[in-house]
């Protein structure tokens, strides 16, 4: 045995390499299909490229389309993102829809690859009763019916279709997603929701969903940001997160950029707790009633020049109606936090 | 149909040229496709396989053309036939036999020659050197996959 090895290898060493080039994916495919399933997981150290191409022709051709398998319970697919393959993608679109005719009722699919689609029969499966998905996948689906679904968990879902997406859900109960627009969440069963808002302030969610008692956890996925700008409208959402949970800490945040309306002022001592490590601060506030003297902004003013220990310097850009020397003989009425605080009035 | 109809030259990369009969060459669904669509005429031009190779795809060609015309050679001695035919090509013909049934779009010839080269590549090294891939695991990575594998590596 050992001699037949050898004289193998001495053989596949002729083979150099500039002779031939790599066979396509397709042709490799042809040849782990002739292999036993263990010899084919085994050439998944191959190499990265091969991981994928193994493990569809295992469970593509092997499983999920086999008489041995009536029922498919359960499915976790991760396709990773080195390889853009049209051959692995088609493949993959199959599979699932193979998956879909065996009744599966757990999907979870990890797909890091550009271009893969899931097939449009896995929004009309009547058996799914949790999808977790983490990637846009509506390309093709016209039609939405899943009957049986509790738990959905999406990433970057595309506006229109996941609004018809969670209405065609009559029973869903659980909402995981991950947003960077504006979502609507439209469902009479749902019972808990979490929202993770990605790097965008156009982001938003709007929630009729007169069931829900759970709103959790968005924030500490972007508890690491260095730089944050928020707008008014998700800043008023991470005062609805922090009735439900207490802010994370963005222990690594250093800028703010945060506009603000004078009613959403109050919430904003709460959350800058949350930034140990802030070192600089812009804020826009709009006043909805400049002839109220500017009680709240010099609240505002009189709050950070009181509370900062160790400030350098605060800006205030005033409007062109603003009283400058007003202004300016309020400001040194306040007791500083900082002795070494410089304020400028632009 | 005339007897010239009934041939059909098919010419290699290296300028090889083989009259076979049409019925022969048919077996290639590219071939076919090129005599449906009349774009070409009664030379074919195969710009991806050496006279070498040909001249093998062209045998087994023969072979199977005059069985599935006639039936009077049974399965099984088709199936020995196949057998010899790849028993002794090394790895580079095989290799160049997948990549033209592949091209010529011969559907058992690919299933064949791919089937001989799963027969003769037994260890993950022969098939590292067959398809000419490299290793761009880290040995960690590797021991990780077998660690996840176990059953498939057990023995």
């Amino acid at each position: 045995m050992v001699d037949r090895r050898k004289s193998n290898q001495a053989r596949f060493k002729g083979l150099s390499k500039d002779k031939t080039s790599e066979l396509p994916d397709p042709l490799i495919c042809q040849i782990l299909c002739h292999l036993p399933t263990k010899d084919v997981v085994r050439t998944s150290v191959l190499s990265t490229r091969w991981r994928n191409l193994s493990t569809f022709v295992i469970f593509g051709d092997r499983f999920f389309y086999s008489s041995r398998a009536s029922c498919i319970d359960k499915l976790k697919l991760t396709i990773s993102g080195n390889e853009d393959n049209v051959d692995v993608a088609s493949s993959f679109t199959s599979s699932l829809d193979a998956v879909v005719k065996r009744k599966i009722q757990d999907l979870y699919v990890i797909c890091l690859a550009k271009s893969y689609e899931m097939p449009p029969s896995i929004f009309n499966c009547e058996t799914l009763v949790s999808l977790k998905l983490n990637f846009e996948p509506f390309a093709s689906a016209e039609f939405v019916s899943l009957p049986c679904l509790k738990t959905l968990d999406l990433e970057y879902p595309n506006e229109a279709i996941f609004g018809r997406l969670v209405s065609s859900c009559p029973v869903l109960e659980e909402l995981n997603i991950v947003i960077f627009a504006i979502v609507r969440v439209l469902s009479k069963s749902l019972k808990s929701l979490s929202i993770c808002i990605l790097f965008s302030c156009s982001a938003g969610v709007v929630i009729d969903a007169p069931q829900l008692d759970r709103l959790r956890s968005f924030l500490p996925v972007i508890s690491n940001i260095r730089d944050m700008t928020v707008s008014e409208n998700t800043f008023k959402l991470f005062y609805q997160y922090s009735k439900f949970e207490p802010f994370p800490q963005f222990g690594n945040m250093s800028r703010l950029h945060v506009t603000l309306c004078v009613s959403n002022l109050i919430w904003l001592p709460n959350f800058l707790e949350s930034c140990p490590n802030l070192k600089s601060l812009t804020m826009f506030v709009e006043l909805k009633d400049p002839n109220r003297g500017y009680v709240a902004e010099m609240e505002l003013i009189r709050y950070f020049l009181t509370n900062s220990v160790i400030l350098k310097t605060l800006t205030l850009c005033l409007d062109s109606s603003s009283s400058k020397d007003d202004i300016f003989k309020k400001l040194l009425k306040i007791p500083r936090g900082s002795t070494e605080c410089e304020v400028l009035i632009l | 149909m005339s007897k010239s109809e009934k041939k059909i030259v098919l010419k290699s990369l290296d300028n090889e040229a083989f009259e076979v009969e049409k019925a022969v060459a048919l077996q290639s669904q590219t071939i076919w496709v090129m005599c449906e669509d009349k774009c070409v005429g009664n030379e074919i031009p195969l710009e991806n396989v050496t006279g070498q190779i040909l001249a093998k795809v062209i045998d087994y060609c023969k072979k199977h053309a005059v069985v599935d015309g006639d039936g009077d050679e049974s399965s099984e001695e088709l199936k020995n036939w196949d057998t010899e035919f790849t028993k002794n090509m090394d790895q580079s013909t095989l290799f160049n036999m997948i990549l033209a049934a592949n091209y010529l779009n011969i559907k058992s010839l690919l299933n064949l020659t791919c089937q001989a080269v799963a027969d003769k590549t037994k260890t993950i090294d022969e098939f590292h050197t067959f398809l000419n891939i490299e290793n761009n695991f880290t040995p960690e990575e590797e021991a990780q996959i077998c660690q996840e594998n176990l059953w498939a590596f057990d023995d």
